[in-house]
């Protein structure tokens, strides 16, 4: 029998790799495979760690086989594709963790970018119901029949066996009363209420043994049983509650005639990332993405439809803003989606992130509405991407009049003036303050 | 040899009847018919996980926790998936040695394959590798009496320093012990006289007495009390390394030893290793073909094998395949002992026609096989039998290809140039590629561990023998970028003073490599072409 030889050594490989460059001696080199997968053919590159050995140069002779003459080259025509039955290619590719790929990426935010772990707010919320106990009282939904079988055999063998002491007990005592009868020289006038008295007794004992031949089991017969309605058995429920709360992320992006692709791809990439970090911290939670684009006016939109709008028209931030405020009031508003969203701030932590250049022109009406909004969400974090030379009023009017909210890391802005600085926006995002 | 061996087939801690029936009828089959000399076996039926963990230790129940075991995993995992090597069965000694009985029992881990005529044909594979365990004298010599009981003290010991001295400690010196486990003297154990320097007769005629006792004198007065060391050349770099290393503390000592005792075993098999499958490929053909499994599933295993047991003629291969090799040679010992073609008769006859229809009838092959599964390693196997007749009939797509030093940007494998078709060049490379398991033999001299006086330990790399392959000096040019590293990350470290190594290089002179600081790597031309 095997029990794991290989054991914690996946867990060093992995980290082996990881490590590699920290390392005194090897080197990170891959290894290709080529094969077959549903018909396509394949490279799986695995990298491995080269540790290295006095041996020979390639001067040395080896052995090969398969057509040529003497002077060619072996591998005929550089980067053919007939060479992908070889194996142990030295060319430097992508490594494929098919399972591990996202692990890394987490730890790549969480160790190298020191992103601050996320802790999710506390909410008393229902995990599961359990059916710890019976009770012999409850709706019919939750009647439980083994139980109630088992309730009535009980009752059935304790009432049979108190029937059967009261019998005993009855003909003792009719016996006593015969013997007394017999040995003692009662008058006539004494004898009346002894006989009075154990026709009392025989005619209980009759009835009791009416009864047991009721319930008696006796050989080759069936059983005589029937459900009584002390036996019902009912399962009651209780139900185990656990303190978290779900997430949402809200992304808004502007639409307007003055947005690039550019700033298209940007909002993309930090997008992605953040659901990626939200959903590593709720782990145990759901994390919702909601996607609003806006130009004039603001809806709902679906993933798909989110990426491929085309930027048309003006801005207004103050669509959007309400939007957020329906769907936590629970009234209606625009939507592409099919589900009319009514978050419970109680229940959500809500998370906005917010892509614009920045160009608006109901300045003031929007920073009201983030105002009235701010108590309710969790964070809200504003990405200004300004590529060009002009720069937004928006961006400094929002750290003016939310200068404390940003003291205490509710507010988060970050102008990004170059493609390279995503990281540094996610950074901003949900890295450490003051740090 | 075992009369009745003990066979059982176990499922998990059960034991499995109706395979261990099957397995003992295989098993008396074989030794009837093809006298197979077979120890107690364990048969293990596993799934496919469970295959890749133990293919990754190399068989063992129990191992040291390595990465490099991870890693391997990994790659039979993927390759297993993708279906490039498919993992039949391992064979490994067990740990119940029966010495005194003068047999080792084996288990066998076998794939729980679907079909069962599959595992039917395992199991005879199994016995020629068990047969090979049993009789073969490289086995014999490396075959350790308590294999996994010793893994297991390791992997014990181990996790113990790991917990006093941290994990990185551990890895470092076992990093380092990978490296370095290549000079290993495989030929130690034979005992066979130390090789020594080439003398000149001609100068040792020239030189004078006088000269020769000024001589003397020099070297006692220079030796004083001191002992040389070490006293005579000393090819178990290694070893030498790990017992008289002043640098190394006691547990890194303690690492070294568990790792070189390790090693030394489970890489003596690339000594044997196309015997061990040339033989067991063997039984598996010859048992499909001769045991009563319908055509059908026989013609179905081979083409699922064909990719294992092949060398392909029409796409290039680099490195011989030794399942294939091993089988075609033993195929055709067979052919030339049953018909009687060997010894002076044959030797002598020239006539093509009279050749090909020359027929003893002495029907000595497979006496001949058993023969030398008992007697040869592959160095001698392929010496003896890869004969010029064999090349031209089976092996004549094998070639001999050469590399350069590749250009910025450029793989090695794109300077490979094919050099030679020819008899005698392919045999000198297969031989090549066996002798010292197809690593540089680099040796201490005399004194090597204290040179200079100053404690810097010389390393040679030796060059002789080889001319006997056809092989030039220059063609033995170390790998010089590994060579370096090598030297600066592993031996470096370890010895923790400056570290030579003469060599040559790629035109042929002789140079010296050292490292004085274990930061880089100085050339010095050395002595004369």
């Amino acid at each position: 029998m095997i029990i794991d030889p290989v054991g914690s050594s996946k867990k060093k490989y992995r980290k082996r790799i990881q490590d590699a460059k920290k390392k005194a001696i090897g080197e990170v080199k891959y290894y290709q495979l080529g094969g077959l997968k549903r018909g396509q053919p394949i490279i799986v590159t695995i990298p491995i760690i080269h540790i290295p050995h006095i041996e020979y140069g390639p001067w040395a002779p080896g052995v090969a086989s398969g057509p040529g003459e003497e002077g060619d080259p072996l591998y005929p025509g550089h980067g053919d594709d007939e060479d992908e039955s070889h194996e142990g290619g030295k060319g430097e590719g992508d490594a494929i963790y098919e399972e591990m790929a996202m692990k890394d990426l987490i730890n790549y935010l969480k160790d190298e970018l020191e992103l601050e772990m996320i802790k999710p707010g506390k909410r008393k919320k229902k995990e599961r119901t359990i059916y710890p106990a019976y009770s012999p009282r409850g709706p019919d939904s939750l009647f439980d029949l083994d139980e109630t079988i088992d309730a009535m055999m009980e009752r059935h063998i304790v009432q049979t066996k108190m029937y059967k002491r009261l019998e005993n007990e009855l003909m003792k005592n009719i016996e006593d009363v015969d013997i007394k009868i017999v040995s003692e020289n009662y008058s006539q006038k004494d004898l009346e209420p002894l006989k009075d008295e154990k026709a009392v007794l025989e005619s209980r004992l009759s009835r009791i043994r009416k009864d047991l031949t009721d319930i008696e089991f006796e050989k080759g017969q069936k059983l005589k049983i029937k459900i009584d309605d002390d036996d019902l058995r009912y399962k009651t429920s209780k139900i185990i509650w656990k303190e978290e709360k779900d997430a949402i992320l809200i992304n808004f992006r502007d639409l307007s005639g003055s947005i690039t692709k550019e700033d298209l791809e940007a909002s993309w990439t930090v997008s992605k990332l953040t659901d990626i970090w939200l959903k590593d911290a709720y782990k145990d939670s759901q994390v919702d993405v909601a996607y609003v684009p806006h130009n004039d006016w603001a809806w709902e939109e679906t993933e798909e439809g989110y990426y491929k709008l085309i930027p048309n028209g003006g801005t207004s931030f103050t669509p959007a803003y309400e939007i957020v405020h329906d769907m936590i009031k629970g009234n209606d508003y625009p939507r592409n989606t099919q589900v009319k969203r009514n978050i419970n701030p109680e229940e959500t932590d809500i998370y906005i992130v917010q892509y614009s250049d920045g160009g608006n022109w109901d300045t003031d009406a929007a920073l009201d509405s983030i105002e009235r909004l701010l108590p309710h969400v969790t964070r809200f974090c504003y990405l200004e991407t300004s590529f060009g030379d002009w720069k937004s009023e928006y961006y400094n009017k929002l750290k003016e009049r939310f200068s404390d909210k940003i003291n205490d890391g509710s507010v988060r802005l970050y102008r990004m003036q170059k493609q390279e600085q995503t990281w540094d926006a996610l950074k901003t995002f949900f890295g450490k303050r003051g740090g | 040899m075992v009369q009745n061996p003990t066979i059982n087939v176990m499922r998990g801690i059960l034991v499995d009847d109706e395979w261990t029936k099957m397995a003992r009828d295989i098993a008396s089959f074989c030794i009837e018919k093809y006298k197979l000399e077979l120890p107690d076996i364990n048969f293990h039926i596993i799934g496919a996980e469970d295959l890749y963990s133990i293919s990754a230790t190399g068989g063992w129940n129990v191992s040291p926790q390595h990465w490099s075991l991870g890693e391997q995993y990994w790659i039979s995992k993927q390759q297993h998936e993708l279906g490039l090597g498919q993992l039949y069965e391992i064979v490994v000694p067990s740990e119940d040695t029966k010495k005194d009985l003068g047999y080792h029992p084996v288990d066998a881990y076998v794939y729980d394959a679907s079909q069962d005529y599959a595992k039917r044909l395992v199991i005879a594979h199994v016995y020629g590798h068990a047969h090979m365990f049993e009789v073969n004298p490289i086995e014999r010599k490396f075959r350790p009496d308590y294999p996994q009981g010793y893994l297991a003290y390791a992997k014990k010991r181990l996790e113990e320093l790991e917990q006093q001295v941290g994990e990185d400690g551990v890895e470092r010196i076992m990093d380092i012990s990978e490296s370095l486990f290549t000079l290993v003297d495989w030929y130690h154990m034979e005992e066979v006289k130390p090789y020594e320097e080439e003398e000149n007769v001609w100068e040792k005629m020239l030189e004078t007495p006088a000269e020769k006792s000024r001589e003397l004198k020099k070297e006692l007065t220079e030796r004083g009390d001191k002992k040389p060391l070490p006293e005579k050349r000393d090819y178990d770099v290694f070893k030498f390394i790990i017992n008289n290393s002043t640098k190394v503390t006691e547990w890194e000592r303690e690492i070294m030893e568990i790792m070189y005792n390790i090693k030394k075993r489970s890489y003596a098999g690339g000594l044997i290793n196309i015997v061990h499958e040339g033989f067991s490929a063997l039984i598996n053909l010859r048992y499909a073909l001769d045991a009563n499994i319908p055509i059908g599933e026989v013609f179905d295993w081979l083409k699922m094998t064909y990719g294992i047991a092949s060398q392909p003629k029409e796409v290039r291969m680099i490195g011989a395949n030794p399942y294939w090799l091993g089988m075609n040679l033993f195929l055709d010992v067979i052919d030339r002992w049953d018909k009687g073609m060997y010894g002076l008769d044959w030797e002598n006859l020239t006539d093509v026609e009279a050749r090909k229809e020359f027929d003893k009838k002495i029907n000595k092959g497979w006496e001949k096989v058993i023969e030398i599964t008992k007697v040869d390693d592959d160095y001698s196997f392929i010496d003896n039998y890869f004969t010029e007749d064999f090349f031209k009939h089976k092996a004549s797509h094998l070639l001999v290809y050469q590399g350069d030093k590749p250009d910025e940007g450029e793989k090695e494998e794109d300077t490979y140039m094919i050099v030679s078709k020819m008899y005698k060049d392919v045999k000198n490379a297969l031989l090549f590629n066996k002798f010292n398991n197809g690593l540089p033999r680099i040796f201490i001299p005399k004194n090597g561990g204290d040179y200079d006086g100053l404690g810097h330990l010389m390393l040679v790399q030796d060059f002789s023998r080889y001319d006997k392959l056809d092989i030039l000096q220059e063609e033995l040019t170390l790998d010089l970028k590994d060579t370096y590293k090598t030297m600066m990350d592993a031996l470096y470290p370890v010895w923790g003073k400056p570290v030579h190594l003469i060599t040559t290089t790629n035109e042929g002179q002789k140079i010296m490599l050292s490292t004085l600081d274990g930061i880089k790597v100085k050339i010095t031309p050395f002595g004369s072409k």
